[in-house]
């Protein structure tokens, strides 16, 4: 926040109260609604005090409100647009290809506003795909989201966005797609009877490992039939769609856009929620933001618990299945793989580290250090092409930030976690010579 | 250099937002922005609600802001999500909206004594739903003929709600079951599982039936019947496959032991209305009409001037926009309604989701809008019927569409004035002496 510091000390001079970074004098008391078009909207998070940094902050999920989410950023001296895509709480209804098109609306907002000359984007959660995707397009142009591996193409009416300057991921997900081959229970035997499955496979089966009351243990031979049995599934999966979307655009069925797609058991088959011992740490020692707030290089150890309770859901189509269409299931959910670990990043548009490739801004990598994305995390870190790159994990945290009270081992161990974090990526964004 | 730059971010921000701009504001899992006169401390406040669209940035909230009344537009917990919607708890939003302003929780509106409800289009169920359920309590949408019930226990209980002070219905639905299901599906599809095979007789598409692909189609009063009650049969034969699976839901009989994905092809876009501009033509009685130079002739009957439709088959035949995917829960609780022809036959107390049954049970001030130039100017006739209020009210505004946005293809105009007039009407309606 260079120019913001140098504002700060004008005002500081002409005799308006303005505390330091983190004053609640900057509080914001109530965002301003804006409509950005095409069902997109957003709520625009400002200090009171009218003045903020030069860099403003674009904070967008594809289906999640984030309509909450800037007072962090206000009390802390930025503007912030925090924005709704037209998909929010409809996985059901994406295009993928052409959900950028919000981000565009997005940052063109923030940077019509008086002041701004950079713009941030920061992705939690399933924001990191969109934010990586909207970036990877804006640097590359939009051949970059078309070809004959990709399967689904985007369309020519993503050329021309403009850039942002940096991007801050917070836990992100891998990828839809990813997570969507990650979180499919292999042992379905029947499509349209997900209740028939195969038991051999079932990771509910005390006999392969299932511990309902803790973390469960599978044998690496079971991990790695269930992982690759995933990606058969998924495999499975992909095929059918594109034979029935054939179809259907051919007129050979009842429609010719589009039908239903219902994966059953397609959200209940998180191996690695069961048994930690999948995805649970750093492969190389890296940063941890500790409870305390500083900051020590180590291997980074999830402390997250066992969710054997996923296998409550596993019956169920609330929370258990997923409803999508031919078109948003390929668009989305669908991944290339030969297990859940090996994948073929670029088959989709929607892969965090596939997108940290061609991406060349300044980045950071912030990960919840009580949940399961640490090594995807890692993973992006490595394989990210920006020279100027960070990454941390958030001691104690939970998905995106909160602390993980359940995890903790005495009372308020992990209680300064969403705010370390955040005066972390506040600190990385005012970085002197970053923007 | 750089002083006059902190000055000019100081100064850009102080004016920026000095205005009275639309505040965002979360109400538990519902959404809302806040709209404020720049001057004055209204005393009435207005809560505007659909069912699935964004109504944060209606027209409406802005038009009504600026005639001096605080508006809070509010998008439900199942916005942009049909499937999701459990229609009875909806209400829950509706009283987060009315405590939000009469308690003054968000500090800006600290004189709001009266709360009225803007039920504009799928609006209009809902918010005489809440009402119907504040003013006579759970009893009224626990009624056992209903095809879902609301809960009186739990979190989704609708115990206790606060009762709004009036209603202004804005073309409001006659239920979202009548026009989104009944009304709009095609009665010519016999096979669910194939919605692409049509019988010929009840194929409103088909030009030996009177479809007229370039204008203004022209039915016999014989396939007008069959076709109605087409719709009813296919409608009630539909809610008898849901009921069946929600029994071998119950009974664990079936793949999932708490809903079901249900998926209805062609039921949205085949309105005969659309089609043929005969049906569901006007008032059956002299009423209001608010023309186009302000003044208002109840003198007549009013006829639509709306102009047919007839690329509504292209939309009748896809998948999105003519198919509707919902749940077996959702259907039941939105989309389903028991009925032996569409237009005149429908048991309005079968659904929650039913103005003309809600106006019924309802005591405040009610203000029926319709469209000039679109097709609820019977059913808003209707709902003005049925009200049970004595302070109420029905004007058919001239030549305007659904959007509240003046037809300028449609006979009769030029209806310029006509959205100005309407939103002038309602403030006034809203600030006669006495009613508030």
């Amino acid at each position: 926040m260079k120019v913001a510091k140098l504002s700060l000390s004008i005002l500081l001079i002409l005799g308006v109260v303005v505390a330091a970074t983190a004053s609640l004098s900057f509080a914001q008391s109530n965002p301003r609604y804006i409509n950005l078009g095409s069902g997109a909207v957003g709520a625009l998070y400002t200090p009171d005090s009218g003045a903020y940094s030069h860099i403003g902050i674009v904070v967008g999920h594809p289906t999640s409100n984030s309509l909450g989410c800037g007072t962090g950023w206000a009390t802390r001296g930025f503007l912030a647009l925090c924005f709704n895509t037209r998909y929010v709480a409809n996985e059901t209804a994406i295009s993928w290809e052409t959900i950028i098109l919000d981000v565009r609306s997005a940052v063109n907002f923030v940077k019509g506003q008086a002041g701004i000359t950079k713009v941030v984007l920061v992705g939690a959660s399933g924001g990191g795909p969109l934010m990586t995707t909207y970036q990877a397009v804006a640097q590359n142009g939009s051949a970059y989201c078309q070809g004959p591996n990709k399967l689904v193409e985007c369309g020519n009416n993503v050329a021309g966005l403009p850039r942002a300057d940096g991007i801050i991921l917070n836990d992100s997900i891998p990828g839809y797609g990813i997570n969507g081959l990650r979180f499919l229970d292999p042992s379905v035997l029947n499509e349209a009877h997900p209740e028939l499955i195969n038991s051999n496979l079932d990771p509910y089966n005390l006999n392969n490992g299932f511990n309902p009351a803790g973390t469960s243990n599978y044998s690496d031979n079971f991990k790695q039939r269930y992982h690759r049995t995933q990606a058969d599934r998924m495999d499975k999966l992909i095929d059918t769609a594109q034979r029935r979307l054939r179809r259907a655009e051919e007129g050979r069925d009842s429609y010719t856009d589009d039908d239903v797609f219902v994966i059953g058991k397609g959200e209940t088959g998180p191996l690695f929620r069961l048994d930690l011992s999948i995805a649970h740490s750093t492969i190389k020692p890296q940063k941890l933001l500790k409870n305390d707030g500083s900051v020590v290089i180590q291997i980074v150890e999830s402390v997250r618990l066992a969710a054997p309770s996923v296998g409550d859901l596993s019956d169920l189509f609330d929370g258990g299945a997923r409803l999508l269409t031919l078109r948003s299931f390929l668009s989305v959910r669908a991944i290339r793989a030969k297990t859940a670990y090996d994948f073929d990043m670029s088959s989709n548009n929607n892969s965090t580290g596939y997108h940290l490739q061609h991406i060349s801004v300044p980045l950071l990598l912030v990960s919840s250090g009580a949940h399961y994305f640490i090594r995807d995390n890692e993973t992006h870190y490595e394989l990210a092409a920006s020279t100027d790159k960070d990454f941390v994990v958030t001691e104690g945290a939970s998905h995106t930030g909160p602390p993980c009270v359940p995890c903790e081992q005495f009372p308020g161990q992990y209680a300064n976690s969403a705010i370390n974090q955040m005066n972390y990526m506040v600190n990385w964004v005012n970085q002197p010579g970053r923007f | 250099m750089v002083l006059l730059w902190g000055l000019m971010l100081a100064l850009a921000g102080s004016q920026s937002f000095a205005q009275n701009f639309p505040t965002y504001h979360q109400l538990g899992p519902a959404k809302a922005t806040l709209w404020r006169p720049t001057s004055g401390t209204p005393t009435i406040g207005i809560v505007v609600m659909h069912r699935t669209s964004n109504f944060l940035n209606l027209g409406a909230c802005s038009q009504m802001r600026d005639r001096g009344f605080v508006v809070l537009c509010m998008n439900t917990r199942f916005d942009n999500n049909e499937a999701e919607v459990i229609f009875e708890q909806m209400a829950l939003d509706v009283r987060a909206g009315i405590n939000f302003l009469r308690q003054n929780q968000s500090g800006l509106t600290p004189g709001i004594t009266k709360v009225v409800l803007w039920g504009y289009s799928g609006g209009g169920p809902t918010m005489s739903f809440y009402q119907a359920v504040a003013e006579v309590g759970v009893g009224f949408c626990q009624d056992p003929q209903k095809l879902t019930q609301c809960e009186s226990t739990g979190s989704t209980s609708l115990v206790g709600l606060p009762k709004a002070d009036g209603i202004i219905f804005v073309d409001a639905h006659p239920g979202n079951p009548i026009i989104g299901m009944l009304r709009s599906n095609n009665p010519a599809v016999h096979n669910e599982n194939h919605p692409e095979n049509l019988r010929a007789r009840l194929n409103p598409y088909d030009p030996a039936n009177g479809y007229n692909p370039n204008g203004l189609s022209t039915y016999s009063d014989a396939f007008k019947k069959r076709y109605f009650e087409g719709q009813s049969d296919r409608l009630n034969k539909l809610t008898a496959e849901a009921l069946d699976i929600q029994f071998h839901i119950d009974q664990g009989a079936y793949p999932y032991p708490d809903n079901a994905p249900f998926v209805i092809g062609r039921s949205t876009a085949s309105k005969l209305f659309v089609l043929d501009t005969s049906i569901l033509h006007g008032t059956q009685k002299p009423r209001k009409l608010l023309k186009n130079d302000a003044t208002i002739d109840d003198t007549h009957i009013v006829d639509s001037v709306r102009l047919p439709d007839p690329t509504i088959a292209q939309t009748d035949e896809s998948f999105d926009g003519g198919a509707r995917l919902l749940t077996v829960k959702s259907f039941l609780s939105t989309n389903a309604i028991r009925s032996t022809n569409s237009i005149d036959g429908i048991d309005y107390c079968s659904s929650n989701n039913s103005t003309v049954c809600n106006v019924r049970q309802i005591t405040v001030p009610v203000l029926f809008n319709a469209m000039g130039a679109y097709y609820f100017i019977r059913d808003n006739e209707i709902h003005f019927e049925e009200a049970k209020s004595v302070d109420k009210d029905f004007v058919v505004i001239a030549g305007l569409v659904h959007g509240i946005t003046p037809c300028n293809a449609c006979p009769g105009g030029p209806y310029n004035n006509s959205q100005k007039n309407f939103y002038d009407y309602v403030a006034d309606w809203l600030n006669k002496p006495g009613r508030f």
